[in-house]
């Protein structure tokens, strides 16, 4: 149900584009006030999001510990994995960030056909499909940055070189793109097949990689079937840039379509789940050092905690301390 | 044969007790409800042990009533206490809006390793509270509710709440494997704050907690029974040492305080600390 009801949006979401660019004529919507509108969302909204989660302050500070604490120097501590300063949560944060470090460590459980037993294993595969899919996406997205800049950036051209290796078809046939039509194919087989999985998945789940696999698959059509006309793309992301937007109406509608998913998904970001991008590098849990043994930290809204003084218990139970010899200060 | 009740061991079944499936109902976890199966809550907390904290709402009740005789401005103050909640915490507020739900966490848990209910994986007992979050502080939830993973907090979502908040020991294993470090220690904790602010409390915790702001201790020993164990353990000294002491409660301008943890007044082998 929530499969399908994503899925259906993604699709009518295409079909408003083609109908949009091919009956309406709307190439300017399309082309740019969307995108222009989506840009502004996703600097705005992703802005805000930052922006309230640092004004938040963090009274305790209480990282994942994973390894041993720093203490005295004969006991080995874990300087990754329990950091006690800026150089353990550097380098704790940037195998987190670049290599999922924490997905890494992933286990499964099971039970044992037929018997009571509870088995543990490892399980690396949603770490490498996250891998693959986040790595991918990164390259296809510099990739894409040959249409929005003259000369095409040497990074650009780098990646491109790197990616297009074999050297495979006309045009050439970039490994990533079809490894992130893989990871995200596998991301989204994982949600559907493993039954714990799907039962904590929600259509604001499936509709990003529904999103994705659109855009995926449309990109790889424009680039291998359509053959759509470069030049003009390169003229709308130019103009796009330098706010004098041309939408040019030879472009085959798959572009359009394309581009919409694209602008939809951006417009989407800070206000989905995809906002982890930035959460990543706040969470306290993981960017803190535990240093709490070292260095004294004020909690900053410390509250007056409410007391019960020796007078009170004193005033409560006076009689039986008398009667039982308990020395007391007031007779 | 009498009817068992749950606090008696013969009650339990030990082959049904393995007996663990960890595949999910078919009802979605938002239409399944809470199933207040006897012998898998703790008691609440007692209202006389409220009063003595000043805390909201005491009165006796029991999870499974009907009414949970909540105060009648119940949802405005649960809105209230996540909103400052949310200021006050920077981790409450990402741990809100970062999970993408991708299950690492899932079967890390213990009480969802032994017991196979799929609202103890962390990811779906977050989930509980997070759904209410979107409903009531993110645009997305406000515009498209259930497709954004939102629901209305009803008294369902409440018992709910209370239900799986405390099948949580804070043991922070499932923040070790979240690719965020989500941690649900801290988020069950916001929702057992959140309860108690309408006064769902557990007696395991409410009781020793008044007690200790009572007495000093969470037994609720007073000073004449506490002077009476402290004997007790003076003869039991005498009587294997032979050596007699008296030892001084309350002393005034005494060199030393001695402080012993307050189960040492209760159980062995804590009472030999004591003693030694």
């Amino acid at each position: 149900m929530n499969v399908l009801a994503s899925f259906c949006i993604v699709i009518v979401l295409a079909l408003l584009a083609i109908v949009g660019v091919q009956l309406g004529g709307l190439y300017l919507l399309f082309g740019a006030v969307l995108p222009y509108v989506a840009i502004a969302l996703f600097l705005g909204g992703l802005t805000y999001r930052v922006v309230s989660w640092a004004r938040a302050p963090v009274p305790f500070r209480i990282p994942t510990t994973c390894g041993q604490q720093k203490s005295l120097p004969w006991i080995k501590s874990s300087r990754l994995d329990n950091p006690h300063d800026g150089v353990g949560v550097l380098g704790r944060m940037a195998l987190e960030v670049l290599l999922f470090r924490s997905l890494f460590r992933n286990s499964r459980t099971e039970l044992k056909e037929g018997s009571n037993k509870v088995v543990f294993g490892p399980d690396k595969w949603l770490w490498f499909g996250a891998l693959l899919f986040h790595y991918s996406f990164l390259v296809i997205f510099v990739r894409h940055m040959r249409f929005f800049s003259e000369p095409v950036p040497s990074l650009t051209l780098l990646l491109q070189g790197l990616d297009g290796f074999f050297q495979v078809g006309v045009p050439v046939v970039y490994m990533t793109s079809f490894m992130f039509l893989a990871a995200v194919a596998y991301l989204f087989a994982r949600r559907i097949i493993s039954p714990m999985v799907r039962y904590i998945s929600l259509p604001a789940d499936y509709f990003p990689l529904f999103l994705l696999l659109g855009i995926g698959t449309t990109g790889v059509l424009l680039r291998h079937i359509v053959k759509t006309d470069v030049v003009g793309v390169k003229e709308l992301g130019m103009g796009l840039l330098s706010f004098s937007p041309v939408a040019s109406q030879d472009l085959h509608y798959l572009f359009y379509v394309h581009l919409f998913l694209v602008t939809v998904l951006i417009a989407y970001f800070p206000f989905s789940k995809l906002v982890h991008m930035a959460g990543v590098f706040l969470s306290p849990t993981r960017n803190l050092a535990n240093n709490n043994r070292k260095r004294r930290h004020v909690n900053p809204w410390d509250y007056a905690v409410k007391t019960h003084t020796y007078q009170e218990y004193e005033e409560e139970f006076r009689d039986k301390m008398i009667k039982a010899g308990i020395p007391v200060e007031k007779e | 044969m009498a009817e068992l009740k749950p606090d008696e061991m013969d009650y339990y079944d030990q082959e049904e007790l393995v007996q663990i499936d960890y595949s999910p109902p078919r009802s979605g976890w938002m239409d399944t409800p809470v199933d207040f199966r006897p012998g898998s809550w703790i008691y609440p907390g007692k209202p006389r042990h409220l009063e003595y904290l000043g805390l909201a709402n005491p009165r006796q009740w029991s999870p499974t009533d009907d009414d949970w005789q909540l105060p009648p401005n119940w949802k405005e103050i649960i809105f209230e206490g996540m909103r400052e909640r949310l200021d006050k915490y920077r981790s409450f507020k990402i741990f809100m809006d970062c999970c993408v739900r991708c299950g690492a966490c899932a079967d890390k848990c213990h009480f969802f390793i032994g017991g196979g209910d799929p609202k103890n994986m962390p990811v779906l007992r977050a989930e509980l509270l997070r759904s209410v979050y979107r409903r009531d502080f993110t645009t997305a939830g406000k515009l498209l509710g259930r497709f954004a993973g939102a629901r209305d907090l009803t008294e369902d979502v409440i018992k709910e709440w209370f239900y799986y908040f405390f099948q949580c020991t804070e043991c922070r294993r499932c923040s070790v494997y979240c690719p965020y470090g989500i941690d649900t220690a801290e988020i069950t904790m916001m929702g057992r704050e959140l309860l108690n602010l309408l006064g769902l409390n557990v007696n395991w915790v409410i009781e020793p907690v008044a007690n200790c702001f009572r007495t000093g201790n969470h037994l609720g020993i007073q000073p004449h029974g506490l002077k009476d164990t402290l004997e007790f353990f003076a003869d039991d000294i005498e009587e294997i040492t032979g050596i007699r002491i008296d030892p001084p409660i309350n002393k005034k301008g005494a060199e030393i305080l001695f402080v012993t943890p307050s189960g040492d007044f209760l159980a062995d082998p804590g009472t030999f600390t004591c003693m030694g």
